[in-house]
């Protein structure tokens, strides 16, 4: 979907662009998404015209450390890589999920509870 | 000292394909009055060069306990390819059916001039701005205004020039 955003006025003080936006929401549908998806094994998908990325199915663990400067390091297997500064926008979103996964995981024990009784 | 555990997983672009990835956060109660309902975080990544392909390792720092829902956006010289997937353990599972977009170049032999695009950024609905071609996002600088008293928001976009823009919101009811 192409639409213009505005048309710039250059007379008087009008600072805008002409500029194309492609814009498309992405709506997630939380559960249905869920029955959509499939797993990847080769990479391809039923959309072969397209140049896509081919996709490993598998996720690796990293060790995550963060030192009293906020200074990030990345372990995976044998090899250690530094990976800067924590940013503002990154301590947001770690807090986001500090939070999240706690009552993930408190609602996860009470479920367990209210069954074992 | 902090310690933790997050996840990687490996993309190969092929030649002309450049993929960036975002996870979508839901904000917690507790945090909606500093943050939008929808947080989108763009995956940090490392390359390895591998013939005309390239091969690129994302990192989820925060990775949920449960599953982390991502968006990978695929450019290419005048598309994006559009897919969501799920990481779930150790497993990324993706939808079947990516969804392409395509957009028109505007060509044009006059020059341009990069003009200042203001507007004032609604801090509860991010839309996030990506220059097809490098594929950075494009932030706005934030300043404050005496006169209005309010924060807004300073973006420079070049005319005549396509971007790709998202946002995550809840789908309305039919």
């Amino acid at each position: 979907m192409n639409s213009p955003v505005r048309k710039s006025n250059l007379e008087g003080k009008k600072e805008l662009c002409v500029c194309y936006f492609v814009q498309k929401v992405i709506e997630l549908e939380g559960n249905k998404s869920k029955k959509e998806l499939d797993d990847i094994a080769s990479g391809q998908s039923e959309v072969t015209d397209l140049n896509q990325p081919v996709i490993d199915a598998t996720a690796k663990d990293v060790k995550i450390t963060l030192d009293d400067n906020l200074e990030i390091t990345r372990t995976e297997g044998q090899t250690t890589v530094k990976a800067g500064k924590l940013s503002q926008e990154k301590q947001t979103v770690k807090k986001i999920q500090e939070i999240n996964n706690k009552h993930k995981i408190e609602k996860s024990n009470d479920n367990k509870d209210e069954q074992s009784r | 000292m902090e310690t933790w555990e997050g996840k990687s997983f490996s993309i190969t672009d092929p030649k002309g394909v450049s993929t960036v990835i975002y996870q979508i956060l839901k904000t917690p109660k507790e945090l909606l009055k500093e943050c939008p309902k929808y947080v989108l975080e763009r995956l940090d990544s490392t390359d390895e060069i591998r013939g005309d392909a390239i091969r690129k390792t994302f990192y989820v720092d925060f990775p949920s306990v449960d599953q982390d829902e991502l968006v990978i956006l695929s450019f290419g010289k005048d598309r994006v390819v559009v897919n969501t997937a799920i990481l779930e353990g150790n497993k990324v599972s993706i939808s079947k059916k990516p969804m392409p977009l395509k957009f028109n170049s505007i060509y044009s032999e006059k020059e341009t001039e990069i003009k200042d695009f203001k507007y004032t950024p609604n801090l509860k609905r991010p839309i996030c701005v990506i220059d097809p071609e490098t594929t950075e996002e494009v932030k706005p600088m934030l300043y404050f205004d005496e006169e209005t008293n309010e924060v807004k928001g300073k973006c420079k976009l070049k005319p005549n020039k396509p971007y790709f823009a998202f946002e995550i919101r809840d789908k309305k009811e039919d």
